[in-house]
């Protein structure tokens, strides 16, 4: 399930494009699983076909998902995070939980200690 | 036959006419807001969510059996045609409700602030057992198969029209009718393609329909997907039986009245012809039963989506049917 904040100031496509690059990576997607076809993921969001299809798009460039006419849009192998990289995140976000963060607040945490390394 | 063709355009044209007025009424009419929260989702939102699914599906039924009356009434004043129009008529008003079903709108979709959706594909075939399309397009196929087996055993009458049986040994010969030749079988093939491809157009819309914009009520959503695709495969696999029963009626009719009447040497009717007409006459009826319940059944179903949706959702989970479909 994605979500689509009408209110933010990030792009409808870019939402969609991080969420499920997002959901990728992180396995909840499995390599060679099938997305929704363009007209039923704008449906179910209120958008405009070419936004999800300019999402599609930027996930296919950045080589998570690949598309055709016959087969549709499938993840391709080998975008999931190491398991190792799973299980520090989610320890992370256990403790940002543990702490109140929010989700800017444990990214900028991740972001400076990014920069430190 | 210009009559029964000014229907058919008409009975299009009626179709393009409510469906467009329908989009421009969904289009003009604002969207009422579902608010989206973190409980459970209220009862009247849920109503409400579900009225278009059941409305969709009455005025097709309702736009079924207007054009099954007016069809009917156009083909019992055709004379010449020896019952052609007559044998149109129920898979023609099936079909047309069916594109009905397929050319409504979806409802204008309520601006929430936040929209969800699923990521599983929906597909026409998500939301039944795969069984369940399967035994219609078996049918299909051995309805297609009767029709081509009674056509290639057909003759020619006086007209030159293929609605004939004709057995013959030697100088004796002997014919009985009405026979589903090729006089009917083209027609009703046509019918039965047309009827499968308005069934297909169907099972696509309510796939195709955007997921109800509370993600409490994902649930629902796939219910209402679910009892629409058991209307319409029903519908579908009952005027499908229909058809099946009434021609092996018709064709039982003739083997057994031809094989009877072929009683070259006096030792009575012609065996096993006879016997086996007789055993298609008899089973002619039991399909048309069958095919008129399941229509019944379907009815019943579009009659009551909202309170069959809520319904199931109600059972505890031990107790809901398994489902095959994809989530919204």
């Amino acid at each position: 399930m994605i979500t689509l904040d009408e209110a933010s100031p990030i792009p409808p496509f870019e939402q969609i494009r991080e969420q499920i690059g997002d959901l990728i990576r992180a396995g909840e997607l499995g390599p060679g699983q099938r997305l929704p076809s363009i007209r039923q993921l704008a449906g179910d969001l209120r958008v405009a076909a070419g936004t999800v299809a300019r999402a599609y798009s930027e996930l296919e460039t950045a080589g998570l998902i690949q598309t055709s006419r016959a087969t549709g849009a499938r993840v391709r192998n080998g975008q999931g995070l190491a398991g190792d990289m799973r299980r520090a995140a989610m320890q992370f976000v256990a403790t940002a939980h543990g702490n109140s963060l929010s989700l800017e607040d444990a990214l900028g945490a991740i972001r400076s200690q990014w920069r430190q390394e | 036959m210009s009559h029964l063709l000014v229907l058919f355009l008409s009975s299009a044209l009626a179709i393009l006419v409510i469906s467009s007025g329908a989009r421009w009424i969904s289009s003009k009419r604002p969207a009422r807001a579902i608010p989206a929260g973190s409980g459970p989702a209220s009862k009247s939102s849920e109503n409400r969510a579900m009225l278009f699914a059941q409305l969709r599906a009455l005025a097709s039924i309702a736009f079924a059996v207007v054009l099954f009356l007016a069809l009917l009434r156009a083909s019992i004043a055709f004379t010449g045609q020896v019952g052609l129009p007559l044998a149109l008529t129920a898979g023609l008003s099936a079909s047309g409700g069916l594109l009905l079903y397929s050319s409504l709108p979806a409802p204008m979709p309520p601006r929430t602030g936040a929209a969800n959706a699923s990521l599983v594909p929906r597909k026409p075939w998500s939301f039944g057992p795969r069984r369940s399309f399967l035994v219609p397009a078996a049918i299909a196929v051995c309805y297609i198969g009767l029709l081509v087996a009674t056509g290639l055993t057909s003759s020619p009458d006086e007209l030159g029209r293929y609605r004939l049986i004709r057995l013959a040994e030697g100088a004796h010969s002997t014919s009985a009718g009405p026979y589903p030749g090729w006089f009917y079988g083209v027609p009703l093939m046509l019918v039965t393609v047309a009827l499968a491809g308005a069934a297909f157009l169907a099972l696509r819309r309510i796939s195709s329909t955007p997921s109800l914009p509370d993600p409490r009520m994902a649930a629902l959503d796939m219910q209402w997907r679910e009892i629409s695709t058991r209307v319409v495969v029903r519908l579908g696999t009952g005027a499908l039986l229909g058809y099946a029963g009434g021609t092996a009626l018709l064709a039982g009719q003739a083997v057994a009245g031809a094989a009877a009447n072929f009683n070259q040497s006096g030792h009575g009717p012609l065996q096993p012809l006879f016997a086996v007409g007789f055993a298609v006459a008899v089973a002619g009826p039991v399909l048309v039963a069958a095919g008129a319940f399941l229509i019944f059944l379907a009815a019943k179903a579009a009659f009551t989506i909202r309170s069959s949706a809520r319904h199931a959702l109600a059972k505890p989970a031990d107790q809901a049917p398994t489902s095959q479909g994809a989530g919204a």
